[in-house]
């Protein structure tokens, strides 16, 4: 079931905006995996190495971005990894803090996302 | 080895006590039982469950005892994996799953000539009245209520493979 190290895990439901993560972290050349659900993120960190960084939509139907950054941080072996969420709502982003899924970055999206956010990330690690 | 802290880790799970209400002495034998946890680390678990999100907490559970989770979503899946690789160690099975339930893939696995003496330990949402033997008549060892409690389900787990 192990697959070669995912850089970075890119959660999104919406098919066209996971399109323009992907072109927008193409540059970076990080070996990039993207998935449509929460619960299809949980089988990609199950599955894989390691993510060094995880790209979450925080509103997604069933099972939203705060859920699964709730499950992976409980796992010791993803509690360092950075996950940045991804949100059109910055109340929606005031309600986590302090909570166990908070994230380690924000970053707030409309029609197309920076590279800025995930680059440091990665070049932090 | 170490029959004496196990006797008491297991006596103290089943009488509901905790850790911090035993004694000092007692405590230490227990704590450092679990600490060494060599009869858990290193040992392969088969995680069978329809939901991933229980499939994600006990596998983070196991892991942070050093222990190996593979994990099956459906009870084909279960059987597919046992069939290929006769490497699992002990099998967590969820009762309540559509199509083929924990039930009869208890069942089903029970058949694989290299499983027949593998430790499978139920676990199920609804604990009822007569659940408990409808496990053991179809194969488990061991039965576990959800929501799992995570020492319950490492005493029981260390109960089995200390073998």
């Amino acid at each position: 079931m192990t697959t070669d190290p995912v850089g970075i895990l890119v959660v999104d439901d919406l098919a066209e905006q996971r399109l323009s993560i992907e072109v927008a972290l193409a540059e970076l050349g990080e070996h990039v995996v993207s998935v449509s659900s929460g619960r299809d993120a949980l089988r990609s960190t199950c599955s894989t190495t390691m993510s060094r960084v995880i790209l979450l939509d925080v509103n997604m139907p069933e099972m939203d971005g705060f859920e699964t950054a709730s499950l992976i941080r409980r796992r010791p072996r993803n509690a360092n990894t950075p996950i940045i969420f991804l949100t059109a709502d910055h109340d929606a982003m005031q309600a986590s803090r302090g909570t166990r899924s908070a994230p380690s970055t924000t970053l707030r999206v409309r029609s197309s996302p920076t590279c800025c956010a995930p680059r440091s990330a990665c070049s932090s690690r | 080895m170490h029959r004496d802290e196990r006797l008491l880790d297991l006596t103290a799970l089943l009488l509901h006590q905790r850790l911090e209400d035993l004694s000092d002495a007692q405590r230490n034998r227990i704590t450092a039982l679990h600490d060494g946890d060599t009869t858990l680390s290193g040992r392969k678990a088969l995680i069978v469950d329809d939901d991933i999100r229980n499939i994600f907490a006990l596998t983070s559970v196991l892991e942070q005892h050093g222990m190996i989770a593979v994990s099956a979503e459906t009870g084909h899946d279960a059987i597919a994996r046992l069939e290929e690789a006769s490497d699992v160690e002990i099998v967590l099975m969820d009762v309540m799953m559509p199509e083929m339930d924990g039930l009869d893939t208890t069942r089903a696995m029970r058949k694989i000539a290299s499983c027949r003496e593998v430790p499978i330990i139920a676990v199920t949402a609804k604990a009822m009245k007569g659940d408990r033997e409808k496990c053991i008549e179809a194969g488990a060892w061991d039965y576990l209520a959800k929501p799992v409690d995570p020492d319950e389900l490492l005493a029981m787990m260390r109960a089995w493979l200390v073998r």
